[in-house]
């Protein structure tokens, strides 16, 4: 973080210069310490800015130009949560280097501000520097950072989850390392200076074989339309939009097929307890909260999908089985019944516009619109307000030992919320998943973009890209070199956001895949669509799946789309996952074709690190190349074989023998390159002898 | 870098030194820009965060049919000249290329050939020796008996751009056609001798009507179609029908209809008498070439009326009674090549050689006695496909050698949304020139007539659209045909049919429509004009749609032409079809360019369209309230719809189309 690289630096400038002795003669820490000053800058066009902080009454005082449009204040805050504003020419902006804001009012009128959370200079702090868990052990480091007046590290503790655990101590520098067992860990560790002053940070973390995001294959679970109970297939709905009756040990007891079938990491949908009955629809008809989406508590796990115990056992499994679990959270509205609308009035919007109303159109930006009269829309000027949402969200992830969020409209919410979620959560886990959903249309990366970089998500749905697969796989109404140019473009409009995104062929929202390509896509939610019989629509499903499979980011398996299971619109896209007797052979085919996907890419760095580069295309084939250090894949995709693609191969692409790793067919390359694979087919060829060709040791 | 010195810290440490130096930090360039802002309005962070910029990609780009791949061609035998003839080229037939002999011996030459697109190959061995590649298996016919080599069809990533061809004047192509649909039962009684008697227990709208092809000589030798502005004319189904007969409609219908429309066959070797005589269609087609219109002949070729004198004498060239379509075993979707369309409709087995050379055979025979230029192709995807192949195969050998014109083949493939499906039956080489583009249809329907979907989803639409079935394809593009409700209704306020699918039968007997008394349906029908003349494909216009003539579903949208007593909005309409038919004609830019879209938002859509020596600039807005158009280029333009002279930020009134060039 910014500041505290300043802090850093000041700190390290002055106790270079040493410094008068203080009253006690407690001995001098050699490492850093903390400051009571803050320094707020801002760069401006024009105009001479002022800072208001909030601790002194928002009353403006003097910033002093430091060159080339830069301004900077020295402040001394209060510790704990803090903010300032920036005023210049009559208009409010927010500190540059700090990426949290928050609201508040000045003047009468609410204004975004800088936020940040002070630490107490009056006593020392820990930093973590790093913490490094493998599968059965772990490693971390602290800083400890002494108090404003110097005074050095005495002693410190820690413990991994409640029991003691030995820390070295060099100088400032705190080190420790455990064994310890795959699964969440908790660390704590305590230090007190010379001067017997105390302070305490916690780590959270979770011990697994090594894992980045970018190494992920998620399963999206609606949990009351997945399994129930007894871990068995739901009976079918005679309403599609009444409870199907999924619970969390359905999701618990299918995790070793998931995991067989290369999936790592599950996200489920909202488990807030959600109210009885049923409430309508935009289109009039009844609704009960089967999906979650509606919130009638803060802090409690729905009981028909098993309460908390469920939640805690099903996260408990999935970390013993290496798998991680994201949960769905919806800071953005509650449902009416929920105790903080009737608690808290002023928390929520006054006017109860409905979102796509005439005066709140979806394209005109962030009104404060409600999904429906029934779900008050949680209003983020409110400092209350902004402040319990974000907590119930870090107590969720803490207290269930969650490895990640997927944070439910977040365009319906300022960005100052999603960013304030990334730092209470970074607190406690900096590697804890932050998967928003920016619902944009195709080439929608501005709205994406908004949301992602520094100190934005980690993480976000790609729409554009999940269109573009669905035009060219499921409608047909583009070329398979438009998905290649959606690819390339993909690429080019997050390359500098640092995200890693969720690629997926479609989710809860939108019509199934399968039902697309054959037409019901339109299909009304309330007229099932039929399972399609034609084993090319699987196919085809299995050439998006493909792609995905084959790109930088983390591959979404919206559950039942591995067996290409149909759906029109909502609820028909959320219908119970069916038994698996009954699915049909290409249903079949097409899951084991994922599973092989998936475990290929678990094999091959490439596929997982590699750059992304279309070396080839026309309007029904598309290859390719994803290179990462010495390894190269070339991803191909055949919709249709009516003629043959031709090209020179890159400089970099060896001709030669090359094999498919899915099939382990075979392919000889020449210089000029002839891609004439059958229609319908993915490959994934590295060179002859790569490590991950079907039947060789690492696959 | 900056330096700011500050005063002290409190506490323990010393005051601080003056000089203390404080670097300005590092906040990186991420630019994540304003997100609508909204009343919360998400501050953009105060830096000067940029963009990164992308590489200008300096690899041609170009539409494919102008794309050529290097095609490398080896012959290894002796000879003391080799030289490559072909349809690589044009002229390629007549204009080989000669190969020349490379160190090891082997004849060689690359040639750019058409970006995929098969192409026909021969090799001349010493200027009088043609032969085939005899290091190549695939084949094709040479459409004079023998066979031609055949080079598969390759795409390429090496692609280069050929200069896009301009129409040479004077030479007929199908790319420039603009086709009229001449009913002929309800066009024009030019001769009433041959009218014939009503049939009885056949409601009056389901009666021949008396239109005949003395008639449409009539209208083709006033110059009615020049003036229109179309080129093209669709027949229906010219040969004898089964004209006494009151036959009940299909799926249920309970009215009883005669076969006016001409798909009822009878005697598919004679002409339908109602009609008139051979030597009167002769006069007809022999008028239409005079005024350089085109014509093509609607070819039913998926049933004969039970009374045929050749479903009695070969009942095993049909496929066996007792499967209705639509009823519970026979349903459309699975049985739609062999069930009958009805119980007095027996359907062809094409499998069948000998049927399918008698059926063939006659479409044949009809092309020689009467010199047609294309056949429309009624149901295409009812018949088993061999018809098609033979037909296209019989055309290519007999026909197109004698006519030296290419013979246009449309198909009719009744489906708004399947266009792989549609695509299936495009090959010009083997089969179908193009088909009726029912999916962009709907989209055409719902941007600009009912107005469910905005502009944007038509322009995406048809710039994915536009090279989906092939390069060499020529679709026939429309708006309104003879199977759905008159298509003005739908540009009404509120369009008469919710659903984008009705055929509009629900208001063909009862609560008939009427002639819309405003202008705005005449103006939106005109915008969808628009949008086919201004785009490429052989647009259609179904007689009566250029004044807007009312009608529900079949048989109401049949209503006899009317030729007098045009209201306003109805002259209003032909005269700007007429307009924009005339800069068709006049900018190849509409009928062979590329269009690029400047500008598209729900109501208004802004294109250039560019091919060599032309370019010109369209705005259709289909919003009820004027739109600026302000995407277009720097400097004026003369607008060639109204008049005038503009520039960029151009009002387009409300449910206009504006057409510019630049001056």
């Amino acid at each position: 973080m910014r500041a505290l690289r300043l802090v850093t630096f000041l700190s390290a400038v002055a106790s270079g210069a040493v410094l008068a002795a203080c009253a006690s003669d407690a001995p001098m820490t050699a490492g850093p310490r903390a400051s009571c000053t803050h320094v707020a800058w801002v760069r401006v066009e024009a105009g001479t800015p002022v800072v208001r902080p909030s601790w002194e009454a928002f009353r403006a005082q003097p910033m002093r130009a430091v060159g080339d449009g830069w301004y900077a204040a020295s402040l001394t805050p209060p510790a704990g949560p803090q903010t300032y504003a920036i005023e210049v020419g009559g208009a409010f902006v927010v500190d540059p280097t700090i990426a949290t804001t928050a609201y508040a009012s000045i003047d009468g009128v609410a204004r975004e501000v800088t936020w940040l959370d002070v630490a107490r200079c009056a006593s020392p702090a820990l930093r973590f520097d790093e913490v490094t868990p493998r599968a059965d052990a772990f490693t971390a480091q602290a800083t400890f950072v002494a108090a404003e007046d110097g005074a050095a590290l005495a002693s410190a503790t820690a413990t991994l989850d409640g029991a003691p655990l030995p820390v070295r101590v060099e100088g400032a520098t705190l080190s420790l390392s455990s064994a310890c067992a795959l699964g969440r860990h908790r660390l704590v560790v305590e230090a007190t200076d010379a001067a017997g002053r105390t302070t305490r940070s916690e780590r959270s973390f979770l011990a697994t074989a090594p894992f980045a995001w970018k190494d992920a294959v998620i399963y999206q679970v609606m949990v009351d339309r997945f399994r129930g109970a007894d871990g068995l297939a739901l009976p079918s709905l005679a309403t599609p939009s009444a409870r199907a009756g999924g619970h969390l040990d359905g999701v618990r007891r299918a995790l070793p097929e998931l995991v067989a079938m290369g999936v790592n990491t599950v996200w489920i949908s909202p488990v807030y307890a959600a109210p009885a009955g049923t409430f309508p629809g935009r289109d009039g008809r009844p609704y009960s909260g089967y999906h979650g989406y509606w919130p009638i508590s803060a802090r409690t796990v729905e009981p028909t999908y098993g309460g908390e115990a469920a939640l805690d056992a099903l996260v408990s499994a999935a970390h013993a089985a290496s798998v991680r679990v994201v949960l769905d959270v919806v800071p953005n509205h509650v449902h009416e019944q929920h105790p903080y609308f009737k608690a808290h009035p002023t928390w929520f919007d006054k006017e109860a516009c409905l979102c796509g109303d005439a005066a709140c159109p979806w394209n005109a930006g962030l009104l404060p619109c409600r999904f429906a009269p029934y779900l008050p829309d949680v209003e983020f000027r409110d400092p209350a307000a902004f402040d319990a949402m974000v907590d119930d969200v870090r107590w969720a992830v803490d207290r269930f030992a969650l490895d990640g969020v997927r944070i439910d409209a977040v365009p319906q919410m300022p960005r100052a919320a999603s960013r304030r979620i990334v730092h209470a959560l970074a607190r406690l886990d900096p590697t804890a998943l932050t998967l928003g959903e920016t619902f944009v249309g195709p080439g929608g990366y501005p709205g994406l973009r908004h949301f992602l970089g520094p100190g934005g998500l980690a993480s976000e749905f790609e729409f554009p890209l999940m269109w573009a697969l669905r035009a060219t796989f499921a409608e047909g109404s583009a070329t398979v070199q438009d998905l290649g140019k959606a690819v390339e473009a993909s690429r080019d409009a997050l390359a500098d956001t640092g995200a890693v995104m969720s690629l997926m062929i479609g989710n809860h929202d939108v019509p199934r895949f399968a039902s697309v390509v054959v037409g019901d896509g339109g299909r009304d939610g309330f007229s099932p669509a039929p399972q399609p019989t034609d084993p090319d629509v699987y196919l085809r499903t299995g050439l998006a799946f493909g792609l995905v499979f084959a790109l930088p980011g983390m591959p979404t398996i919206y559950y039942g789309d591995e067996i290409g299971l149909a759906g029109g619109g909502d609820p028909d896209t959320r219908r119970p996952m069916p038994a698996e007797a009954g699915w049909l052979e290409p249903q079949r085919a097409l899951r084991t074709r994922v599973a092989r996907m998936a475990k290929v890419r678990a094999c091959s760095a490439a596929l997982r690190d590699g750059d992304v580069r279309v070396i080839a295309s026309d309007a029904e084939r598309l290859v390719v190349a994803r290179k990462a250090g010495g390894r190269i894949v070339l991803a191909v995709v055949t919709r249709d074989d009516r003629g043959k693609l031709e090209g020179p191969l890159p400089a970099d692409v060896p001709p030669g023998t090359w094999v498919d790793l899915l099939s382990g067919a075979k392919k000889v390359l020449g210089a000029r390159a002839v891609w004439d694979e059958p229609a319908r087919t993915v490959r994934y060829y590295a060179p002859d002898g790569d490590p991950c060709a079907a039947g060789a040791g690492g696959v | 870098m900056a330096v700011l010195a500050f005063g002290a810290t409190t506490g323990c440490g010393d005051p601080g030194d003056a000089a203390d130096p404080i670097l300005v930090p590092d906040v990186g360039s991420y630019d994540g820009g304003n997100f609508d802002g909204g009343i919360y309005g998400d501050s953009a962070t105060p830096t000067d965060g940029g963009g990164t910029d992308t590489a200008v990609d300096t690899k041609p780009v170009c539409d494919d049919t102008l794309k050529r791949c290097a095609a490398v061609f080896t012959y290894s035998g002796a000879a003391t000249t080799v030289e490559l003839r072909g349809d690589f080229r044009p002229d390629g037939w007549t204009k080989g290329e000669p190969m020349t002999k490379d160190g090891t011996g082997t004849w060689t030459v690359t040639v750019p050939v058409p970006y995929a697109i098969p192409v026909q190959y021969k090799l001349v061995l010493d200027g009088t020796n043609w032969i085939t590649d005899p290091a190549n298996p695939e084949k094709a016919p040479d459409g004079f008996g023998g066979q031609n080599s055949l080079r598969a069809a390759t795409t390429c990533t090496d692609f280069t751009c050929a200069e896009p061809d301009v129409p040479k004047p004077g030479v007929f192509d199908w790319r420039d056609a603009v086709i009229y649909f001449v009913f002929v039962d309800r066009f024009l009684d030019g001769d009433s001798s041959n009218n014939g008697s009503k049939i009885s227990g056949v409601d009056d709208a389901g009666q021949y009507m008396g239109g005949d092809w003395a008639g449409v000589k009539k209208k083709i030798d006033e110059g009615y179609f020049e003036t229109l502005g179309v080129n093209t004319l669709w027949i229906t189904v010219p040969y004898n029908n089964a004209n006494d007969y009151g036959g009940l409609g299909v799926g249920g219908d309970p009215h009883r209809y005669s076969s006016y429309h001409g798909y009822w066959p009878r005697d598919v070797s004679k002409t339908e008498p109602r009609f008139g005589t051979l030597a009167e269609l002769q006069a007809m087609v022999a008028a239409a070439h005079t005024h350089k219109l085109k014509v093509l002949f609607d070819y039913a070729m998926v049933h004969m009326h039970d009374s045929a004198q050749v479903y009695k004498d070969h009942k095993d060239w049909f496929h066996a009674s007792g499967c209705i379509c639509g009823s519970g075993s026979c349903p459309w979707e699975t049985t739609g090549d062999r069930c009958w369309f009805t119980d007095y409709l027996p359907h062809w087995n094409f499998k069948v050689k000998e049927a399918r050379d008698y059926s063939v055979g006659n479409a044949v025979q009809w092309i020689k006695d009467t010199g047609i230029d294309g056949y429309r192709l009624d149901a295409i995807k009812h018949v088993d496909g061999s018809w098609l192949t033979d037909l296209r195969t019989r055309v290519e050998t007999e026909i197109t050698p004698k006519s030296g014109q290419r013979f246009y083949m449309v198909g009719e493939t009744y489906d708004f949304g399947n266009r792989d499906y549609l695509k299936s039956f495009i090959d010009p080489k083997t089969k179908l020139d193009g088909q009726f583009d029912f999916p962009l249809r709907l989209k055409l329907l719902q941007s600009v007539l009912t107005r469910k979907a905005g502009m944007g989803e038509l322009a995406s639409f048809m710039d994915g659209n536009d090279g989906f079935y092939g390069s060499s394809a020529v679709m026939s593009t429309w708006i309104g045909n003879h199977d759905l409700g008159r298509v003005i209704h739908m540009a009404e306020d509120t369009p008469m049919w919710g659903d984008p699918y009705s055929d509009g039968k629900d208001r063909a007997w009862s609560s008939k429509p009427g002639l819309p008394g405003y202008r705005a349906p005449f103006e939106r029908l005109a915008n969808a004009f628009a949008v086919l003349f201004t785009n490429k494909g052989a647009p259609l216009v179904y007689y009566g749609d250029e004044i807007g003539l009312p009608g529900a579903g079949d048989p109401d949208n049949r209503r006899l032409m009317q030729w007098t007593g045009y209201s306003t909005d109805q002259q209003w309409l032909k005269d700007r079809i007429a307009k924009l038919l005339g800069l068709r004609a006049a900018h190849p830019a509409m009928r062979r360019g590329i269009r690029k879209t400047l500008s598209v938002s729900n109501d208004l859509w802004v294109y250039s369209l560019t091919t060599t020596g032309d370019t010109v600039y369209v705005a259709i807005n289909r919003g009820d309230t004027a739109q600026t158009a302000s995407a277009l280029p720097a400097g004026s333009f003369t607008e060639l719809v109204e008049g005038g002279t503009v520039s960029s930020g151009v009002s387009i009134p409300a449910r206009q189309t504006r057409v510019f060039v630049a001056k």
